[in-house]
């Protein structure tokens, strides 16, 4: 922390920066180099007490910094109450990201995009690491209740996707990815305003899945800062899952994935397990379920009948 | 009748030959064979004859000419219009062929074979793509094949050229006018002109039979990503600082795209640096994005058409340099490079050592299918409690071991930890990929040079004099004037580079003719019994 807030106040490059001052850390004091000879001015002492301050006081880097990098991301915008990207969800875009890509191996010659919807965008995190690796190939629709997080995913997308604009070929930031104000249980086909084609590709999201009786043995960085909105779900946490599975026959006739607390994946390949009635009445079934780096049940891949 | 067979005696400076002539019917010469004792003594007899046999052609019409002098004997054969059979051979490799590559007489007959073949294959394969067969697979091989295929047909052109020239000659001198005189004369002097021409190119098919890069790894040296550790060895302090050094120098050449080309992408994998701005060790990718080396196969590195003017040296260099992607420019670099200098805190001379390791980089894409999770133990700094959304963690160091080889990597530097498992990927594929490769090597019997695959890692390779002002490299021996403008930009890499794949090549050439003249002692064995 103390190395990225000090690389923050020194106005040092966001990607080498705390690099080489981790490796003036590790070396003798003689270091010879220029960084490390180099007296703080007193704005920039300031600066780095205060930052150290709130950190001493749990608020979490990403916000303190205000960016981040994730997956292939770079420098992704974080604001308070948004939640920080986590590296499982990394994972999550992994799955994707291969599902698109045979997607885009099956399809033949056709120029029409692959449509992903992202049910509770945040940051914009997950929509946008698929539309950075995928710019030509994918259009990424992102929902969230939270008007600070749509406009904060709309503002990374213009960050990241900037280069990938042609206003003359008539692809806008649009035309790849854009977030829009809405719940999962209202995001239908009569949703009002622009009306939004239905048949997505791949559904994609990260609810918030922590059950209620959890919110209380979060860590303090964690329930102090980040929004309860975009952690809690439910007494079993299950609840934004369920809008999502009783929704998913109306937005795709392809695959969801989805990360989810760990007590979540044998619970849901139960309720929807292939032949079920719970499954036969909601047009949904748990394909597989698979674990995180870390070993445990986390991600779920949902199929629509 | 049969020929007998020759009597092993060898006089000093002389050889001993026989000769047989059969006849057809009409007393018209059918052939003559030649038996000797040696291959030697064979192509000699064959020689002199073939320069004799204008005398013998005023009888003959068609004629066809084989030698084979791999079994120590040599036959003529003349076809003319009244013989039926071919003349009596009595050994099943006979060949009679029209395309003029028994005029190459400095060719054994074993290589001219392989040319035949490769020449055979070549419209083979052309004939396959035209029936609609794989293109990519057919069309490189095509591509390794059209050079030799031009020279044959080159071979075949000036053949053409020959024959009709001396049937002319045989008219005329057959017509026995006084202007004919004149006349022979010039067809004579055309004739010793395209003869002329044969000895270079004969000279350019052997090396094209042996191309500059090994056909095995031609496709890995042109296209494929480096990754380049550097390790500082003995001597300390100096020893750091020369690898910061060479990793300098190193950067500077790849950002030239080696020579002169589209630049190459340099990532810093990893890098442990001293206070001194030395670097104990690092790991360096350098990437063509696909880009390679650019240009065809390798193979054309000897222009057809201009057949006057020898090719410059370092045109040759050029050429080479060129094709290569990043890891054929580098992979000679691979070893221990030693330097010679006063340190700047000193006043004694001192030896250090930076260990070199140049590997090709798997493309990212293939990662995973040579790297079987199952084969991988991954360690990652692990959330406390139930992770996911419940722990908000920014530490992301990643350890990756390939459990069967042992070598491992460890990556802390990147804030997503997504990013610092795939370098770690990147680095434990490279290193697993070339400990296979090392492996394979050893096994692979034509392995006689020292220089495959880079050749051997912790081998001297190469030294920086800075009180002589000079680098040598000890495997090509060739020294380079001006220490430090060579190692400033990093090109001595595409100096010495073409001197070490000219001696790889000349280890494949010894090899092959080893080969050929093994098969032509296995078939004289075969004839005594």
């Amino acid at each position: 922390s103390a190395l990225n807030l000090l690389s923050q106040s020194l106005g040092l490059c966001w990607e080498l920066g705390h690099r080489e001052l981790r490796e003036i850390l590790l070396l003798p004091s003689t270091s010879k180099s220029v960084l490390a000879n180099q007296p703080m001015s007193e704005e920039q002492c300031n600066t780095f007490q205060s930052l150290i301050e709130r950190r001493i006081h749990l608020e979490p880097l990403q916000y303190i910094i205000g960016q981040w990098d994730f997956h292939d991301l770079i420098g992704l915008k974080i604001k308070q109450p948004m939640l920080c990207p986590r590296p499982e969800t990394e994972e999550l875009v992994e799955f994707v990201l291969k599902d698109v890509s045979e997607l885009i191996r099956n399809r033949g010659s056709t120029k029409e995009r692959i449509r992903i919807l992202d049910v509770g965008s945040g940051t914009g995190a997950i929509g946008l690491a698929i539309a950075n690796r995928y710019c030509d190939e994918v259009q990424v629709l992102a929902l969230d209740v939270l008007p600070e997080a749509v406009e904060l995913s709309n503002d990374n997308a213009k960050r990241f996707l900037a280069n990938h604009i042609d206003e003359e070929e008539g692809c806008e930031v649009d035309t790849i990815y854009k977030a829009i104000l809405c719940s999962a249980d209202d995001f239908t086909n009569t949703q009002a305003g622009e009306t939004y084609k239905m048949d997505f590709d791949i559904v994609v999201s990260n609810p918030p899945y922590i059950p209620s009786r959890d919110m209380a043995t979060l860590s303090e960085d964690v329930s102090r800062y980040e929004s309860d909105k975009a952690l809690c779900g439910g007494d079993d946490g299950l609840d934004i899952v369920r809008h999502i599975v009783k929704r998913l026959p109306e937005w795709t006739t392809g695959n969801c994935w989805m990360e989810v607390d760990d007590s979540h994946p044998s619970l849901i390949a139960d309720w929807l397990s292939p032949g079920s009635l719970e499954s036969s009445r909601l047009g949904v079934e748990c394909v597989s379920t698979h674990k995180d780096f870390c070993g445990r049940d986390r991600f779920v891949k949902l199929r629509v009948l | 009748k049969d020929p007998p067979p020759p009597q092993n005696k060898n006089v000093a400076g002389c050889f001993v030959c026989w000769c047989w002539c059969w006849h057809d019917n009409n007393n018209n010469m059918t052939s003559i064979i030649f038996r000797a004792c040696t291959a030697a003594a064979c192509r000699v007899a064959s020689n002199f004859y073939t320069g004799r046999r204008r005398v013998l052609q005023q009888a003959v019409t068609n004629h066809v000419i084989s030698l084979q002098q791999q079994t120590c004997v040599a036959q003529i054969h003349y076809r003319n219009a009244s013989s039926t059979q071919a003349s009596i051979d009595n050994d099943d490799t006979e060949q009679t062929h029209d395309d003029g590559l028994y005029l190459l007489t400095d060719l054994s007959l074993a290589t001219q074979n392989r040319i035949r073949s490769m020449k055979a294959r070549h419209d083979e394969v052309l004939r396959l793509l035209h029936e609609g067969g794989d293109p990519t697979s057919l069309g490189k091989e095509l591509s390794t094949l059209r050079e030799m295929s031009a020279y044959c047909e080159k071979v075949a052109e000036i053949h053409a050229e020959v024959i009709s020239l001396e049937e002319l000659l045989q008219e005329t001198e057959a017509s026995g006018d006084e202007d004919s005189k004149d006349m022979i004369h010039e067809i004579k002097d055309e004739l010793e002109e395209l003869e002329a021409q044969l000895q270079p190119l004969s000279q350019k098919m052997h090396k094209s039979l042996i191309p500059l890069l090994n056909p095995d790894d031609a496709e890995e040296l042109m296209s494929s990503d480096a990754v380049i550790d550097i390790r500082a060895g003995t001597g300390g302090d100096e020893a750091c600082l020369f690898a910061s050094e060479i990793m300098a120098g190193y950067e500077a050449i790849a950002k030239s795209g080696g020579v002169g080309g589209k630049s190459w992408d340099i990532e810093i994998l990893s890098c442990s640096k001293t206070d001194l701005g030395g670097v104990k060790e690092a790991s360096l990718a350098v990437s063509s994005r696909g880009g390679g080396g650019g240009g065809s196969y390798g193979y054309e590195l000897f222009d057809v058409s201009s057949d006057d003017k020898p090719e410059e040296a370092d045109d040759t260099a050029q050429k080479l340099l060129q094709q290569l992607g990043p890891y054929g420019f580098f992979q000679y670099e691979s070893g221990v490079h030693r330097v010679q200098r006063v340190p700047v805190n000193d006043n004694k001379l001192q030896t250090s050592a930076v260990a070199v390791g140049v590997l090709p980089a798997i493309p990212e894409s293939q990662v995973s299918d040579a790297l079987p999770l199952s084969e991988l133990k991954i360690d990652v700094m692990r959330a406390s409690g139930a992770g996911g959304q419940h722990v908000n963690t920014t530490e992301s160091a990643v350890r990756i071991t390939h459990i069967p080889t042992g070598i491992m990597a460890y990556m802390q530097e990147e804030r997503s930890q997504h990013k610092n498992r795939s370098k770690a990927m990147r680095l434990v594929a490279a290193r697993v990929h070339s400990l296979r490769k090392q492996q394979a090597l050893q096994e692979r019997s034509n392995a006689r040079s020292s220089l495959m695959g880079g050749g051997d890692r912790s081998e001297r390779v190469r030294t920086y004099n800075f009180p002589q002002d000079r680098i040598t490299d000890h495997r090509c021996k060739v020294s380079l004037q001006g220490v430090q403008s060579w190692l400033v930009d990093g090109s001595m890499v595409g100096k010495f580079a073409p001197h070490l794949y000219q001696m790889e090549r000349d280890d494949r050439t010894a090899a092959l003719e080893e080969e050929l003249d093994d098969s032509g002692k296995d078939e004289k064995k075969r004839r005594k019994k």
